[in-house]
């Protein structure tokens, strides 16, 4: 285990051995992110590359250390420059005769943090239980920087972005709120039919395939009725019932995949945000209008 | 208790200090807060006070720290950690949980924060709250005394009240001269109990072949039916010795030949409709949830009953178990000596009455 410092040491010293490399190229470092989901640095910097004679002859490295890869490179114009880097060993080479005729060049490199140093920079909580209110449910989401001297080490503007809280928000109430009696009633019939079936009574029987029927008319079978409930939880169906505060952006939503019945009793919901030196916390909530969503099953369903 | 755009758990003075924790909490939940305040403030120490019964969970941005027990903490915040930058805001941390579980539905912790400038002389202080709220479940209105009777099933019907903060499962059990006697889990019994009916069973054609079911559920169930097999006291008052024997015999087999698991697909395609009726059913409130839905106790004693003593256990989202108790009379007419000792109590949640806490975020509890 590395200690806060020696993990700050490791990043900046991939970075410092960037710019070093890119010396003669007045490397001007627009940003440095740390993103807390995929736990890659992003790095944003502007060369300088004096289109003259020089260039026939140049070669313009960067070493590959920490995993860092060039992602993107872009002209004045701010036109993609498709990929010229090439690998060789432990840098990345480009001949800088290759290059367009422009003189300053954007490159954005990303390589790798480990989780452990963001865990030590980032603190991240969602509320456990919901505030209900009668047409929505509330959830708090908090999230605060550790240690703001050790963002200010690797880089004094250094932003952490992507900063994810997953709420879990509770379904089942709501399914079965808004599932209308003609489906309990069709359920039921469901049973003692099958129940009839494992008796001796023909007649019992018959009434009770009847009964299934008639109800089965009025609302949808176990299967469709299973596949209904599937449908409904999916994250893209969700999601237009969940919202966010600023600062916080709404990210994946999901269903929970710990769930053991017929349908996930929870879904969840990531919400997204970013951390840095003048906003060291982020405070906010995030609101599942359960209403609303109450309403579009029960429309979904024709019933 | 008064609502509006004020709040007791944020506070931004003039000079834009401000101070935050998060609105609400459960017993032992964590509770951030943090306190930023302009870098032009003279600002070299900060004290945080809070109640005693709540802990300091963890400190963050802080270089040096003290924490002063005497009724109740204070954190003396020696230094903070600082940015070179001067335009960046000054900023620390601390996550506190309240550690008990409070008697009341609210439980309002008054956080005071002092700040000293460099002379060490009080500038200001601020006052927050920490709002722990909790769920109360009463027993509201149950039957006195109950008559258990041969090869009858005993109803004790119960109104129920949901007052307060928080998701629940319910839970009910049942106790008899100290002896807990088993919580009849419906779905078990029923598919323990088709063990010895496989050959019997025929599927319906009407009902298709391909549910989708998720293999954990049915991971779930084969491990719930082989606790059950192998605890003879859960088993012991629903079967005879004859049938019981019978079980068991099919359950080994099954498991021998490594088809438990498909024998439980089997069943689940009917139980299936037991679950989805589950849903209407173990909701009774929006709050609250059965952990079953058909609650029944099943035993065998062998000796007269007097009292029988009801246990209401619930849970919150966060796992504190909170617990309510009635004690009924028995009037026991079994004819013990012919052998009658079979004991079905079915519990039955006849009237809910709800008052749930809402929106509290924007309603203020603590007085400034």
């Amino acid at each position: 285990m590395f200690d806060n410092e020696t993990l700050s040491n490791i990043i900046i010293k991939g970075i410092d051995e960037i710019l070093k490399r890119l010396r003669p190229y007045k490397p001007d470092t627009k940003s440095i992110t740390i993103n807390y989901k995929t736990c890659k640095s992003r790095i944003e910097l502007v060369v300088h590359v004096p289109n003259d004679l020089r260039r026939k002859i140049l070669k313009i490295e960067i070493p590959s250390y920490q995993g860092y890869s060039i992602v993107e490179m872009r002209d004045e114009t701010f036109n993609r420059i498709e990929t010229l880097w090439q690998r060789q060993e432990e840098k990345w080479v480009l001949p800088a005769s290759k290059l367009p005729s422009s003189e300053r060049f954007l490159i954005v490199l990303e390589g790798n943090v480990p989780r452990d140093f963001i865990n030590r920079i980032v603190r991240v909580q969602p509320a456990i239980n919901r505030d209900q209110a009668e047409d929505y449910d509330r959830y708090w989401l908090s999230c605060m920087l550790k240690d703001v001297a050790l963002l200010e080490r690797i880089w004094n503007m250094l932003e952490v972005e992507e900063v994810n809280v997953n709420v879990k928000v509770g379904i089942e109430k709501c399914i079965s709120a808004a599932l209308p009696k003609e489906v309990k009633k069709a359920l039921e019939a469901t049973r003692e039919f099958l129940r009839a079936g494992r008796g001796k009574s023909r007649e019992k029987l018959i009434r009770t395939w009847t009964k299934y029927r008639i109800a089965l008319r009025k609302a949808p079978s176990v299967d469709e009725l299973i596949d209904f409930l599937y449908n409904v939880t999916s994250g893209n169906f969700f999601r237009n019932y969940v919202v966010v505060d600023d600062p916080y952006t709404l990210g994946d939503v999901k269903r929970d995949e710990k769930w053991i019945g017929p349908f996930p009793e929870r879904m969840i919901v990531e919400a997204i945000t970013f951390l840095n030196l003048k906003e060291p916390a982020a405070k906010g909530y995030l609101t599942f209008k359960k209403k609303k969503y109450i309403e579009a099953i029960k429309e979904k369903l024709h019933i | 208790m008064v609502s509006g755009n004020r709040s007791d758990y944020e506070v931004i003075d003039c000079s834009g200090i401000r101070a935050y924790i998060v609105p609400w909490a459960l017993p032992n939940e964590d509770m951030p807060l943090f306190v930023t305040w302009p870098p032009s403030l003279m600002i070299s120490k900060v004290h945080v006070s809070i109640p005693e019964e709540f802990i300091v969970k963890e400190v963050l941005n802080v270089s040096k720290y003290e924490v002063e027990e005497n009724k109740g903490k204070k954190i003396k915040i020696l230094d903070i950690k600082r940015t070179k930058t001067i335009k960046t805001p000054s900023y620390f941390g601390v996550v506190i949980s309240y550690s008990k579980i409070p008697e009341n539905i609210i439980h309002l912790g008054k956080i005071t924060i002092d700040f000293f400038d460099y002379k060490d002389e009080l500038l200001k202080t601020l006052t927050i709250y920490a709002r722990v709220f909790r769920p109360i479940i009463n027993v509201i209105n149950y039957p006195k005394v109950i008559e258990i009777r041969d090869d009858e099933i005993t109803k004790i019907p119960l109104q129920l009240e949901y007052l307060g903060f928080g998701d629940i499962t319910l839970d009910i059990e049942g106790i008899i001269g100290g002896r807990i006697i088993s919580r009849g889990d419906a779905l078990i019994y029923e598919i323990i109990r088709r063990l010895c009916e496989r050959n019997k069973y025929e599927r319906k054609k009407d009902l298709e072949e391909s549910i989708r079911v998720n293999p954990l559920y049915v991971k779930n169930l084969a491990e719930k039916v082989r606790k059950y097999m192998t605890n003879p006291e859960l088993l012991a008052g629903v079967f005879d010795e004859k049938a019981l024997k019978e079980v068991k015999k099919r359950f080994s087999e099954l498991d021998r030949k490594n088809e438990l698991m498909s024998f439980l697909y089997e069943q689940v395609h009917e139980s299936l409709i037991n679950i989805l009726l589950d849903i209407f059913e173990r909701h009774p409130l929006d709050t609250v949830e059965l952990s079953d839905s058909r609650m029944s106790l099943l035993a065998k004693i062998e000796t007269p009953i007097e009292e029988i003593r009801l246990i209401l256990k619930y849970r919150d989202k966060i796992g504190n178990e909170y617990r309510d108790e009635v004690q009924i009379e028995v009037n026991d007419l079994r004819n013990i000596k012919r052998g009658k000792h079979k004991i079905e109590l079915h519990i039955t949640i006849e009237k809910w009455k709800s008052n749930p806490l809402k929106n509290v975020k924007d309603k203020i509890f603590g007085a400034r």
